[in-house]
């Protein structure tokens, strides 16, 4: 229903102002998830986790409901009328450590589906080019609502199916063996394979294994990259690489789990309302 | 199989899937996924560097092209084949 409903939806949200536009956005994320009962209860046992008495409980429900009609919105551009309006909302925190590598050669984001997202197209408004790689969105967008957005959007690599994204991964090491940028988000709910896995408060993070295969192959430094917004401002925040792979593949292994973990618990702790993957998403992983 | 470059893709194939999922007869028309060597992305990935390594640079814009390439091990020979000789 969702991914039916919301092209059409998205098709005269285009046509009202963006405040309206955006507060139906949130009104239709919040119904959605009461409607789905499997999505309500697992919205409410993350409020139960993370919040610290019952009226913290019911406002972190509802921000979090709200949160996905809001960055969704963001995403789409509704409610932002051009990209420099949506430019003078943007902070990025560790960009000096992005800059110190650029010239060194390929560069690895890694994202996670926390926070408002949108990475590429944040640091494409920063100059930067960015390479995404993923399955895409879930439904079709009319072109018009999007269109700031896509005109700030770096090139993308979209994949459909097993064949499609072994070509995504290998033109994806092509890009970072010749200097590129690309950002690939770690915990996508594609069937990939695990690389391992972050218990964090509440949930269990999947790690998937692209990413850290393509950073074993090609060497390439990778930073994880995460996005919140904290009042009007929309924070891209760049940690520090990772480690450097290790030649021993379960060794690499722990030291990459060891980096991310304290980056994600802190992520949860200061925004479990921003946490929509691990809050919403079901857990596919945990399935008998 | 005598082409060689059919069988050198067979041995890549089969070294990545490992004996037990390698089809007791393989041959051109062996399925490098589901019902055939049930290869996944990361293994197709794996496939795909080791025939760099073993026949150069022949992967570059295979975006488009993917689902018919790695089809079959004769797809991908083929693939293989005509990329080399352009």
């Amino acid at each position: 229903v969702q991914v039916a409903a919301l092209p059409p939806l998205l098709g005269v949200l285009r046509r009202m102002p963006g405040g309206p536009a955006k507060g139906t956005l949130i009104l239709v994320g919040i119904v959605q998830a009461f409607l789905d009962g499997a999505c309500w209860r697992r919205a409410r046992a993350w409020a139960a986790v993370h919040a610290s008495g019952p009226g913290d409980r019911r406002r972190l429900l509802a921000r979090l409901l709200a949160n996905r009609g809001r960055f969704l919105a963001t995403a789409l551009g509704v409610g932002t009328p051009d990209p420099e309006s949506f430019r003078r909302q943007l902070v990025f925190e560790g960009r000096d450590r992005l800059d110190a590598l650029v010239r060194t050669g390929g560069i690895m984001l890694l994202g996670f589906h926390l926070g408002p997202g949108g990475t590429a197209a944040k640091l494409g408004l920063a100059g930067y080019v960015v390479t995404t790689a993923g399955a895409g969105l879930r439904f079709r967008v009319p072109a018009p609502s999007y269109a700031w957005v896509g005109g700030a959007r770096s090139p993308s690599i979209v994949w459909a199916d097993a064949p499609s994204r072994a070509a995504g991964l290998h033109r994806l090491s092509e890009l970072l063996q010749h200097g590129g940028i690309v950002s690939l988000t770690a915990d996508s709910r594609e069937d990939g394979r695990p690389a391992f896995e972050v218990p964090l408060p509440g949930r269990t993070l999947r790690v998937r294994a692209g990413w850290f295969v393509l950073r074993r192959l090609t060497g390439a430094p990778t930073l994880p990259v995460l996005t919140s917004e904290i009042g009007r401002r929309s924070v891209v925040t760049i940690h520090p690489p990772l480690p450097d792979p290790d030649p021993d593949l379960e060794r690499d292994r722990a030291a990459c789990r060891e980096t991310l973990a304290p980056i994600l618990r802190e992520y949860v702790r200061r925004f479990p309302e921003q946490c929509l993957s691990l809050a919403l998403w079901p857990d596919e992983g945990a399935r008998p | 199989v005598t082409d060689p470059v059919l069988r050198r893709v067979i041995e890549i194939v089969k070294q990545v899937a490992g004996p037990q999922r390698t089809p007791a007869e393989v041959g051109p028309s062996t399925l490098l996924a589901g019902g055939g060597f049930w290869l996944d992305s990361m293994e197709l990935f794996e496939v795909i560097l080791a025939c760099e390594a073993a026949f150069g640079s022949v992967f570059r814009g295979l975006d488009e092209d993917a689902a018919r390439v790695f089809h079959t091990a004769g797809s991908l020979a083929t693939a293989i084949r005509a990329r080399t000789q352009a």
